[in-house]
């Protein structure tokens, strides 16, 4: 089990003279923006926060945590919804905020070099003039940071076609608990490692390393884009029409839906984006390529949006309106404040063919338990976001909530689903893993952590439940008992 | 094919010697995945004890060559155990696990045979990539030689549509699932990418998920008349590369020639053939369903050295290996690959004209078996292309997880001087 140090005054002044005195955060009022990321049930402040400019400093620092007995909570933007960039107690959390330079823009072998810090959408800016472009895209991207994407093996939108970020990495910069640093991969593919090293690496959580520097592989901009959007007055229709859309082998580079309840929320937010506000659900589709590919693809779609009851539509390729079109979509998280104080966002994936299905289970999980719910989802990838509207200053309704979640991922488990499909397990779901995983397999998953990380150093209590599966399912905990960190607010 | 029943590895499980590269090979067949696991911990017990049963997993030999050459090729090795993973497929059936043409994905058992798999998704109007590249193979033995295809210019390589597995390691518990049936998901750590291209070093992939690619609705097939040289051609490749308007599933030089596959909607395939015609002149087109077939049949090969870089770097190294006297190379200007095989070095006196073109920084060079023209190269770049230390420490620690008696190990992968053999 990790140990929680306490911070010295000589680790204080050691951290500060390898990152300065504005890389060393030790008062409360600094750390407490490091409590809790996008998941606020939950929060915990760390001992100290460092903020290091380079890969180099980030590895002093890591020494002189270990030194120390400091663990790490390595950290982006904190955009991430699952609890999984903040700490459990004390330790310190290494946060990637001022390592924000694109290093290299490479045009003809279509790379580009950056710190882990950088956020998303800066990295398209810096590739567009060279007419490339980064294609993960997550809806927080105006915050969201490359390393933080690289952790949680981030998607977004356009993931349909372009998969999420895994697909894009060519190198990593990584920081191991001795401080040492390794570059894995890098402009072009490198055999010398053997095995896969990097698929692992990705979607690690922060738990195996630190990654301080990432190589993205970049995308010529395509010739043509077209955003179309689809209104039903059913949002059962709506999933179907998508899943007739897979089903029917049309390839869309995005499709996203939007409820009524989002809608209205976007509407009435400065992200106004058109959407009408009579429908129930909005569907919003992306086509790029060639000129005659996005046309007849784009024809098919209206297709079979209007076979399954859109009954008003719009297609626009002109890029002040697509903007306008994708800035509701994307904003809509934000939007949704305006509903409540606080949003549970779900994170949950469905094959493709079950959509409606789940869409239903968590109407009901919700309306049953008084709880407001609206949807924003990449339907696409059977990648839903249910949101729950709730206040944490109301116990009893932060609990119902929570029943509710549970209800929402095991239903997809059920329907051959899947947990997270883009902000990752970290401490919110990682008692659910065991509706996915047996013993045995998370065994072979803590073998992994044991590779990279065999003293527990990075992110430590995250994703993997503390207790096997059968003892979480079989045994209630004794009232009073302490909770082991992962089930302590369930 | 002759039973060995008598003397068998483990009582229960049959092994046949079964002709396989020319070569009386023991195949031992487990029926189920229990015999599988009970095979590996006899096998982990007889190690311990001090005796060593040099062991691989046999799909159906195809891609033998690349993923465990010295145990393959070498005559001394006709002790080794192969490990049939074909075996556990039930007798007349096809291996799939499921097929959902609705969600695109397709999960079948590792000793499926890929020609079956094509069938069954082709009719679904799905496609499997990689496409290739070794026809008669098995899924299990595609995913564990890590190669990818022509097509991963269209559609990037194998490992990034493999959606999940089962896999059984060598370290004692049952099989264990990574990752899932879902074209998206997140859930745990990736395990499963270290069985792609792991050469079954670390266990043996049992079951895996894979997203499938839409058939298209057009399909074109072109080839440049020849260049003077592959150089030149390579050339000619990456300005095709440059185009916006040209997205190729597959683009490629081999004899001197430039070869394009584009795919899509029918009118948007006759608009980047004029695009390629504008660049290229074309020797020949195939339009239609047998497109793919063709460029995978011309980009058939037997290569025994490969070589990884960027881009930008491709021209220049072919162009040095021409003027060292080499006479073929294939080149993929997009994945900046390329490859040769032995009967193009014919002419090349000796390594010492090859060495200098190799920058560890900028060129990965891997070989299949050294020649004579080809062991001081090797020599040369074993030093240089040695992996940083805490890769080696991974590695070896990899290995001492999922494989703790080290029943698995070859000498071959990974790469000489990276691990323990």
């Amino acid at each position: 089990m990790w140990a929680m140090a306490e911070l010295g005054r000589m680790t204080l002044k050691e951290l500060t003279r390898i990152v300065g005195e504005r890389g060393v955060r030790a008062d409360a009022g600094a750390k407490s923006a490091y409590e809790s990321d996008g998941f606020m049930l939950e929060r915990a402040a760390p001992s100290v926060v460092v903020l290091p400019r380079s890969t180099q400093e980030a590895a002093k620092a890591v020494k002189v945590l270990r030194e120390a007995g400091l663990v790490i909570v390595p950290r982006g933007a904190g955009t991430g919804l699952s609890g999984g960039a903040r700490p459990i107690a004390g330790g310190a959390v290494l946060g990637t905020a001022r390592m924000r330079e694109v290093l290299e823009v490479n045009e003809t072998d279509r790379y580009a070099r950056v710190q882990a810090g950088v956020v998303n959408v800066h990295l398209s800016g810096a590739c567009d003039s060279a007419g490339l472009f980064y294609a993960p895209d997550p809806s927080s991207q105006t915050a969201c940071t490359i390393g933080g994407n690289v952790g949680n093996n981030s998607g977004g939108p356009h993931g349909f076609r372009y998969g999420s970020t895994t697909r894009h990495v060519r190198g990593l910069t990584v920081v191991d608990a001795d401080g040492e640093i390794t570059v894995l991969g890098g402009a072009f593919p490198d055999p010398r490692f053997g095995y896969d090293l990097m698929g692992p690496l990705v979607g690690s959580e922060g738990m195996l390393g630190l990654v301080t520097e990432v190589t993205v592989n970049l995308l010529p901009q395509p010739e043509t884009v077209e955003t179309l959007l689809c209104l039903f007055e059913d949002l059962d229709a709506c999933c179907d029409a998508v899943s007739e859309m897979i089903a029917r082998r049309l390839e869309p580079s995005a499709i996203e839906i939007l409820d009524r309840l989002t809608i209205e929320a976007v509407e009435a937010s400065v992200l106004r984006a058109g959407y009408p506000a009579h429908a129930e659900a909005v569907m919003l589709i992306e086509v790029d390529g060639g000129a005659h590919e996005v046309a007849a693809t784009s024809e098919d779609i209206l297709a079979v949006a209007k076979e399954f009851g859109a009954f008003d539509s719009r297609r626009t390729t002109d890029p002040v309106e697509r903007k306008k079109l994708w800035a509701g979509r994307k904003g809509a998280f934000g939007a949704m404040g305006r509903i409540a104080p606080d949003l549970y966002v779900a994170d949950v994936v469905v094959p493709r063919t079950r959509l409606r299905e789940i869409v239903q289970v968590a109407a009901e999980a919700c309306t049953s338990r008084g709880l407001r719910l609206a949807n924003v989802f990449h339907a696409g990838d059977g990648n839903l976001h249910p949101n729950i509207s709730y206040d944490r200053r109301n116990p009893e309704e932060v609990s119902r909530v929570l029943e509710a979640g549970e209800i929402i991922m095991q239903a997809c488990v059920d329907a051959g689903g899947s947990l997270t499909g883009e902000h990752g397990v970290g401490l919110e779901k990682q008692k659910e893993m065991c509706m996915l995983f047996s013993d045995e397999d998370l065994e072979a998953q803590k073998s992994l952590k044991a590779v990279f990380d065999p003293v527990e150093f990075w992110n430590p209590g995250k994703m993997i439940p503390v207790r096997g599966c059968r003892e979480i399912h079989t045994k209630p905990l004794p009232q009073g008992e302490p909770l082991p960190h992962g089930e302590a607010t369930r | 094919m002759n039973a060995a029943s008598e003397g068998t590895i483990l009582p229960g499980v049959e092994e046949e010697l079964v002709e396989l590269g020319g070569i009386d090979r023991r195949v031992a067949k487990p029926r189920t995945e229990e015999e599988l696991r009970a095979l590996l911990n006899h096998l982990k017990e007889r190690m311990a004890r001090g005796d060593h049963q040099p062991v691989a997993f046999l799909g159906r030999g195809t891609s033998m060559e690349w993923c465990c050459p010295s145990l393959w090729n070498n005559a001394a090795s006709q002790n080794a155990l192969w490990i049939s993973m074909e075996s556990l497929v039930a007798t007349g059936g096809t291996g799939i696990v499921e097929y959902v043409p609705g969600d695109g994905t397709l999960t079948a058992q590792a000793g499926a045979s890929m020609e079956t798999l094509r069938a069954a998704v082709n009719e679904g109007g799905h496609r499997i990539t990689p496409a290739g590249p070794a026809p008669g193979g098995t899924l299990g033995g595609l995913l564990a030689s890590g190669r990818s295809c022509i097509d991963r210019c269209g559609f990037g390589p194998a490992r990034h549509h493999v959606l999940g597995m089962r896999i059984q390691d060598a370290s004692g518990r049952g099989p264990i699932k990574s990752g899932g049936r879902l074209v998206k998901n997140v859930t745990g750590f990736d395990l499963h990418r270290l069985h792609v291209g792991g050469r079954g070093t670390l266990g043996a992939i049992l079951e895996a998920s894979l997203r499938l690619v839409p058939v298209p609705e057009a399909e074109a097939f072109v080839a440049s008349t020849p260049f003077a040289t592959a150089a030149e051609a390579t050339a000619a490749g990456l300005e095709v590369r440059a185009q916006r308007g040209i997205q190729p599933r597959a683009l490629f030089v081999a004899s001197q020639q430039v070869h394009v596959l584009v795919a899509g909607r029918e009118r948007q395939v006759e608009e980047e053939l004029t695009r390629i015609e504008k660049i290229l002149t074309l020797e020949s087109v195939e339009r239609g369903p047998h497109a793919e077939s063709q460029a995978l049949k011309a980009a058939r090969r037997r290569s025994i050295v490969t070589i990884a870089t960027a881009p930008s770097k491709i021209r220049d190294i072919v162009e040095g290996l021409e003027a060292a006297g080499l006479r073929s190379v294939y080149v993929e200007p997009d994945a900046a690959a390329l490859e040769f095989d032995e009967d193009s070095l014919a002419e090349v006196a000796d390594s010492a004209s090859l060495q200098g073109l190799f920058d560890p920084r900028h060129h990965f060079v891997n070989m299949l078996r050294a020649t004579p023209q080809l062991e001081g190269l090797q020599r040369a770049l074993a030093d240089r292309q040695s992996p940083p230390p805490a890769v080696r420490v991974w590695i070896e620690r990899l290995q001492s997880s999922y494989d703790p008696a080290g029943i698995l190990g070859s000498a071959d992968f990974p790469l000489r001087g990276s691990s323990r053999p």
